[in-house]
């Protein structure tokens, strides 16, 4: 459906995959990614029309690398897009932050996926911050139709500012679904070409300092164009004014509906935040006696209006985050709010409820380890062999052992630092410490600290929990599961022997789902008094769908101790106080037995056996 | 209801892995096909590993964000009894909840750390929001045609059936049929059936 060439046609697209139908339209090369949350479908639906489409497709093994592919397209004159989670650009910022002095050739983009309200993210940064700090476009789309439209001008004024162009999603914009129109796919005839330019492609200390005029005078110009591109969309009316961003005019626009003020307000939407577009906020300056700054996050926009209002010397009053919050996603709640108090208005509609409902009525759910996930095997082996270690742990499935009653995670920073904190913290404490680290994060940014540990030295036992998968943003590929990016078989590349060629003397392979091996693996290794390597391998139970024989509970048999509910936890075990016995809760097992090795009164037994 | 909708916002809520993206994903392409501007907002990653799920279904021509404002729900498809309550919060007062009565129960209860309360407590709290509450148990419904998975099928097949929903039970399944695969199309359409014969 992405591939069809018919213009006119109207699909429902979520956000991210408007970006994959804009990026066709304007006739993309390359594409490459590492999966993350809000961004991961734009990478999944690129696998699937890669191929058809005649687009070179890739899941690079971090944001670093999937960011330097692109600009290699870039640089190869092709049309490239690259897309990440928010702190993936701290991982790709080291090229992103040297490469726009001398700039890009084929039309590069880089859609943003940030996350306000933290669904599912370490952190709430804005990255338009990065836009400023590298020196490069950032466009906010509101809404699928313009998350396409915008990405295929975007590869137009790359070319033509010979930058790389920020598309920023956020949770709303990347996985909010909605109607679009296609419009036409452009043919792509191009071939790779690499124009030699060392002053421009050779970011040399000199070269540097010769191009960062030249970089400051594209902004320059770039903020005088966008004035009148088609996404700076001004309406005066009234003395009242809003100035809002991508998604959170929706918000402004659907407050002021319900307040039926829609006609007393002038409006700017903002589809570019950087560089802003001066002349129509200094129309709004002089026009409006009150304006309020609508903007999830950081206060951008209100800093640079008020900055061009101190200049002009206008009197304008700007509202922004003095009442509006600095943190967390809107709605349209909260920006209605914002309107009534900012310019004193009596609300019609209410946005509040006069209810709460008791906390008793709340069970908190938590997201959970799936039942029948090796990972729960692994924890509660840790635990066995490990009872009073420091655990440190990454990003992925795995963090969920953090949650009760596994309680098998102290520490999640970023990608990788499981093994470089958990080899730090070897040395620094008397404790044993388990770092725990998913097949591919280790291929992100895991294998240099393990180098490390092997070069610096360390004590601690590194568990790589390979699962052969990136399971959590949606079971992409990646190096250890013998499948390439767009679904072909290829030779799995297999952690242990990594860590056999980085010399690290203790490396041990195990199935987790047997148990009683894996806590006997684990103790051998906390008895060893260097850097210890365990392998954990047993495949993600949600592409391994082979159906097993499901496990009972012999209620005869049940003496109620509550072990595999309150020490192994499997969401598929549920505790009947009742009747003090434990049950299976048989549309959830599947299969794995490792409650059958838990039970130490062998209630749990095979179905049937 | 046809094309001139203003402003109708459903909620669709339950546990991760019961399919309420799936039966948004429906409901938009019903919207989509019919010609009315929509939009849908989901709970994607983390929180699908059986936590708590939400998912915003807002259709008509005064619809422009992809979330319920607060209080403005005009119909939940609660897939979890519990969960529910959870997000009552974005429901218009007086509105109808199409409750799957069958629990799943959270690790905080199985480990002790919080109880579940009892199914008819849960529907007195949701009856003095004040909503209404059409309660059943789709999961058994589900199971009993071959899987608990069509479970969000027997929700939108019971849901169909009420006065304010806007579409029409053919042009339910023709989405169905577009968007399951096809060896599950059969239990899936069963399913949908089962649910808008009983309410």
């Amino acid at each position: 459906m992405l591939t069809d060439n018919k213009p006119g046609q109207v699909e429902l697209l979520m956000g991210n995959q408007a970006v994959v139908r804009g990026a066709l339209e304007a006739g993309i090369d390359v594409a490459a990614t590492y999966p993350g949350t809000p961004a991961s479908e734009i990478g999944d639906n690129f696998a699937k029309i890669a191929k058809k489409a005649g687009v070179y497709f890739e899941y690079a093994i971090n944001e670093k690398i999937a960011f330097e592919t692109a600009l290699t397209a870039s640089w190869s004159g092709l049309r490239s897009l690259v897309s990440m989670k928010h702190v993936g650009l701290n991982v790709a910022a080291d090229a992103l932050m040297s490469i726009t002095y001398g700039g890009t050739d084929g039309g590069m983009v880089l859609v943003m996926g940030d996350d306000p309200s933290c669904f599912s993210s370490q952190n709430e940064q804005d990255s338009r911050n990065f836009a400023r700090f590298a020196q490069m476009p950032c466009m906010e789309p509101c809404n699928p139709q313009e998350t396409k439209d915008m990405v295929k001008y975007a590869f137009d004024l790359s070319e033509q500012f010979r930058l790389p162009v920020m598309i920023r999603e956020t949770t709303r914009i990347a996985h909010g679904s909605g109607n679009v129109v296609f419009g036409e796919m452009a043919p792509r005839e191009r071939k790779g070409h690499f124009k030699k330019d060392k002053l421009r492609k050779a970011v040399l200390p000199a070269h540097a300092y010769q191009l960062h005029p030249d970089l400051l005078k594209r902004i320059d110009e770039l903020a005088i164009h966008i004035e009148s591109s088609p996404w700076i969309h001004m309406d005066l009316k009234g003395k009242m004014g809003i100035i809002a961003n991508g998604n959170s005019m929706n918000y402004a626009k659907e407050a002021l509906r319900f307040e039926n003020k829609q006609e007393e307000f002038s409006t700017l939407h903002l589809g570019f935040t950087y560089p802003l577009p001066k002349k129509q906020i200094e129309a709004m300056l002089r026009h409006c006696d009150e304006i309020l700054i609508v903007e999830e996050l950081d206060a951008i926009t209100e800093d640079f209006a008020k900055k061009l209002a101190f200049d002009l010397g206008i009197s304008c009053k700007i509202y922004g985050k003095d009442i509006l919050p600095k943190t967390y996603e809107f709605d349209t709640g909260i920006v209605h709010s914002a309107i009534t108090q900012a310019f004193r208005l009596t609300p019609k509609e209410k946005f509040s409820v006069n209810y709460t409902v008791p906390q008793e009525m709340l069970p908190p759910r938590y997201p959970v380890l799936c039942p029948g996930c090796p990972h729960r095997a692994t924890f509660f082996a840790i635990k066995k062999a490990f009872p009073k270690g420091v655990y440190t742990s990454d990003i992925g499935c795995y963090t969920l052992g953090i949650q009760p009653p596994l309680n098998a995670v102290d520490t999640c920073v970023c990608m990788g630092a499981s093994i470089s904190m958990g080899v730090a913290f070897s040395k620094f404490l008397e404790d044993q410490v388990v770092a725990t680290i998913g097949d591919s994060t280790f291929y992100h940014t895991g294998i240099p600290a393990l180098a490390n540990a092997s070069y610096n030295g360390s004590k601690a036992t590194v568990v790589v929990m390979d699962n052969s998968i990136t399971a959590m943003t949606g079971q992409q590929p990646c190096p250890s599961c013998g499948v390439s990016s767009l679904g072909d078989p290829c030779n799995p590349i297999y952690p242990e022997k990594v860590a056999e060629s980085l010399n690290i003397p203790f490396v041990e392979v195990v199935d987790p789902l047997d148990l009683n091996k894996t806590i006997e693996v684990m103790k051998k290794a906390a008895k060893h008094d260097d850097t210890s390597f365990i392998v954990t391998r047993s495949i993600c139970c949600m592409i391994d769908k082979e159906k097993r024989p499901l496990v009972e509970v012999k209620k005869d048999v049940c003496i109620g101790c509550q072990i595999c509910t309150k020490t192994f936890g499997c969401p598929a075990l549920i505790w009947r106080s009742e009747e003090k016995k434990v049950e299976v809760d048989t549309n959830l097992c599947n299969g794995c037995s490792v409650c059958i090795q838990v039970c130490p009164s062998k209630a749990i037994q095979g179905k049937g056996s | 209801m046809s094309t001139d909708i203003r402003e109708f916002s459903m909620i669709l809520c339950g546990v991760g892995g019961q399919g309420t993206i799936l039966a948004s994903k429906i409901l938009a392409q019903t919207a989509i096909r019919k010609g009315i501007n929509c939009r849908v907002g989901e709970t994607h990653g983390m929180s699908q590993r059986g936590g708590s799920v939400i998912s915003h279904f807002r259709i008509g021509s005064e619809v422009d964000g992809a979330i319920t404002p607060v209080g403005h729900g005009q119909l939940m498809l609660a897939f979890e009894p519990v969960e529910s309550l959870r997000y009552i919060n974005f429901m218009k007062a007086g509105s109808n909840v199409v409750l799957n009565t069958y629990p799943i129960i959270p690790t905080s209860v199985n480990t002790g750390l919080a109880k579940y309360p009892p199914l008819e407590k849960i529907k007195e709290t949701i009856t003095q929001y004040p909503l209404k509450v059409n309660g059943f148990d789709a999961t058994t419904i589900a199971c009993s045609l071959g899987s608990a998975i069509a479970l969000n099928m027997v929700i939108l097949g019971a849901t169909t059936k009420l006065s304010e929903f806007p579409f029409e039970a053919d042009e339910m399944k023709k989405s169905i049929e577009e968007l399951v695969k096809p060896q599950f199309i059969d239990l899936n359409i069963k399913a949908f059936n089962a649910g808008f014969e009983m309410a």
